[in-house]
């Protein structure tokens, strides 16, 4: 959230820190403490007075707006209870997620299965909660690699594009190929890759989905990394001859990391939706495995019991993880309601 | 304008041609057609000379390089032949018959959901953001929430339960399943009917899934548009507040709208498998459906050439609702 554009004086900071208490006050008081840590050692005798009053941290003030908001607490509440469910549910359970009982096929809940068996006899608590687990494992990791491959190919594109005829090449390329990745649907390579790859074993579904996932986050990247590249300080970092990695790492990231941290909770929830639709249709988890979208696959009509659970469950894991997102972007996001002093 | 729309048609035309070749080298070099003409429960193996003979005249023998096939399926792309089905289905009919049949059943769904759902979209979207933090604008934000926090499958299963409740309890419902009702005469005024009243849930459900999407962007695109220079111009040059915001800030609302629409398209074909499936229509979702479970090659290519055109013709549209709206670009 620094803003180039907004340059005070030290002198106005230091006005500004001695009329601010920053108990009462931490937004002004830790945008006062970054003014004094981007200008490191400039006019001692001016700070030294007024440096004992602490100022928040950014981390400090990041997770005090979180924290603020009800939508927060909700998600966190309802992501920690599903977490601990699929945790600790293969212990509850009375039947296995692939025991048949016919006896009882295409019953209500019960005593023996509290939330009904489906048409073919499978226990439907069993399997929501194991499904539950897998949702949830494909959820998180593709969403870190999606952010990393995005993170990747966007900084590179966004770099290179102003570094002369092969780095205009490389970013027009990297371009094309996101806009060629959109073209195709990616629900139908999906569906070419997913059962080659799920007779290895059902954690390539990880990689593929994140493989067809990364486009639109790196297409913001590269725009946010364009505009960077623009900046002084950058440019100063080039002319002293530092390694561009290092300058991505230090000078790139660090501005265009709370956009990566939403997105990759926002992430989890696609990934999750992506991979449901895909095991619905019959091209996702295979066999041992079960995964909240095969739960939905036998789903019943006439008798509800056989797809709300799974359902309720798949909407309360994506709406948590949602509202975390949201919160997060409202606590990043300097110009919402959340910064209100 | 012309120019800009015409390098813009070019770009698409290579894009889908790219796409389309690459689908059919992917699918031809990862399923196995063979596999599906033995099968492994077959007693007596077929003749070798049979078997290459059926795979041959298909143009799907792994034993020809993969880049001869792709050569020989170029060469009826350009003839407009687009091979014939594979698969268990040993009938041979060419797969642009199976798409000429199908793809009127899936294309009704596409565009009176994306139509409906885009309208429906852009009117929630703008209303939110002019009525900000009003009754109207928190129930609308609050349900696109929840609807994009659901598998398509989830809203059509809620649709249809709900559409069982309501039979149950009154007697009176929409079909669920089949878009035609055989039993009628065709062309007949009942047929005609039941089409429409078919047609009805599989509409709602496209619709208020693109709808969701759409209202959130275009609330975030009107809300930048209400805090800018000119509209405050506009404003102070006397236009209440309605005028101002119909002559000059929907159409600067609605440009960056055209991007997105261009690549929805591709999400309302993933949408509109899920309805298919679901609904019992026989459209291109189903067929593409079989056609990857069957190692059908050329059917699955025939499908993304589809859907690369649908993209195509989108982005066009797109492009030229920019132009029309932008007057930078004219």
């Amino acid at each position: 959230m620094t803003n180039p554009q907004d340059i005070r004086s030290t002198g106005d900071a230091a006005q500004l820190r001695a009329s601010t208490d920053p108990e009462a006050n931490p937004v002004l008081g830790a945008a006062v403490g970054d003014t004094n840590t981007s200008t490191p050692g400039g006019d001692p005798e001016n700070i030294s007075g007024l440096e004992l009053i602490e100022s928040l941290s950014r981390g400090e003030l990041l997770r005090r707006r979180f924290l603020r908001s009800t939508s927060a607490w909700f998600g966190m509440i309802i992501f920690a209870l599903l977490v601990l469910m699929a945790v600790f549910g293969p212990m509850i359970y009375q039947y296995g997620p692939f025991e048949r009982d016919l006896r009882n096929a295409l019953t209500g809940p019960s005593m023996y299965h509290w939330l009904g068996v489906n048409e073919n006899g499978l226990d439907i608590f069993a399997r929501t909660l194991q499904g539950l687990r897998i949702s949830l494992v494909i959820g998180i990791g593709t969403a870190f690699l999606t952010s990393f491959l995005a993170l990747a190919v966007g900084i590179v594109a966004g770099y290179v594009g102003n570094k002369g005829k092969w780095g205009a090449i490389a970013d027009g390329g990297l371009v094309n190929l996101i806009n060629l990745f959109l073209v195709i649907p990616s629900l139908l390579l999906l569906m070419l890759f997913s059962p080659v790859l799920q007779q290895a074993t059902w954690l390539w579904m990880i990689p593929l989905l994140a493989g067809f996932a990364w486009m639109l986050t790196a297409r913001v990247l590269r725009a946010m990394t364009q505009q960077l590249v623009r900046t002084e300080y950058v440019e100063a970092a080039r002319f002293m001859g530092v390694n561009p990695l290092i300058t991505m790492t230090r000078h790139i990231i660090p501005n265009i990391a709370s956009w990566i941290i939403i997105d990759t909770t926002l992430g989890v929830s696609a990934a999750i939706l992506g991979e449901t639709g895909l095991s619905f249709i019959g091209f996702g988890i295979q066999y041992p495995q079960v995964s909240l979208g095969t739960v939905l696959q036998d789903y019943n009509i006439s008798a509800p019991y056989t797809w709300i659970p799974p359902a309720a469950v798949l909407a309360a894991l994506v709406i948590s993880i949602n509202l975390m997102g949201e919160a997060l972007r409202d606590a990043l996001d300097p110009t919402s309601g959340s910064s209100r002093l | 304008m012309i120019r800009f729309i015409s390098i813009r048609l070019l770009t698409y035309v290579i894009l889908a041609f790219v796409a389309t070749s690459f689908a059919y080298l992917l699918a031809a070099s990862l399923m196995h057609p063979e596999e599906v003409l033995y099968p492994p429960a077959a007693t007596e193996p077929v003749p070798h000379q049979t078997a290459q003979l059926y795979l041959n005249t298909r143009n799907i023998n792994p034993d020809t390089p993969l880049f001869e096939r792709y050569a020989n399926w170029l060469g009826g792309l350009i003839r407009g032949d687009l091979g014939v089905t594979t698969g268990t289905n040993k009938s041979m009919v060419p797969v642009f018959d199976e798409l000429k049949t199908r793809i009127p059943i899936s294309l009704r769904l596409i565009v009176l959901g994306t139509v409906i759902g885009t309208a429906l979209g852009i009117i929630l979207g703008m209303v939110a953001a002019v009525r900000r933090d009003s009754l109207g604008d928190r129930a609308s934000t609050l349900l696109a929430f929840f609807l994009l926090s659901l598998p398509t499958p989830v809203i059509i299963l809620i649709v249809q339960q709900t559409n069982q409740l309501i039979m149950d309890g009154t007697g009176w419902g929409l079909p669920a399943i089949n878009p035609i009702n055989p039993l009628l005469e065709a062309g007949s005024w009942e047929s005609i009917r039941y089409q429409i009243k078919a047609l009805v849930m599989p509409t709602i459900v496209l619709a208020l899934a693109a709808a969701a999407s759409y209202s959130r962007y275009m609330k975030v695109t009107t809300l930048d548009v209400l805090g800018s220079d000119y509209l405050r111009t506009a404003r102070a040059k006397g236009l209440t507040r309605g005028r101002a915001m119909n002559r000059h800030g929907l159409r600067m609302a609605l440009i960056p709208m055209g991007q997105y629409f261009a690549f929805a398209v591709g999400g309302a074909f993933s949408g509109s498998l899920f309805v298919e499936l679901m609904f019992n229509w026989q459209g291109i979702g189903r067929f593409v459906i079989s056609a990857i479970a069957m190692a059908d090659v050329n059917g699955t290519a025939g499908v993304v050439l589809y859907t690369a055109i649908l993209t195509l013709i989108s982005a066009t549209f797109a492009d030229f609702l920019q132009g029309a709206l932008d007057p930078r670009i004219r």
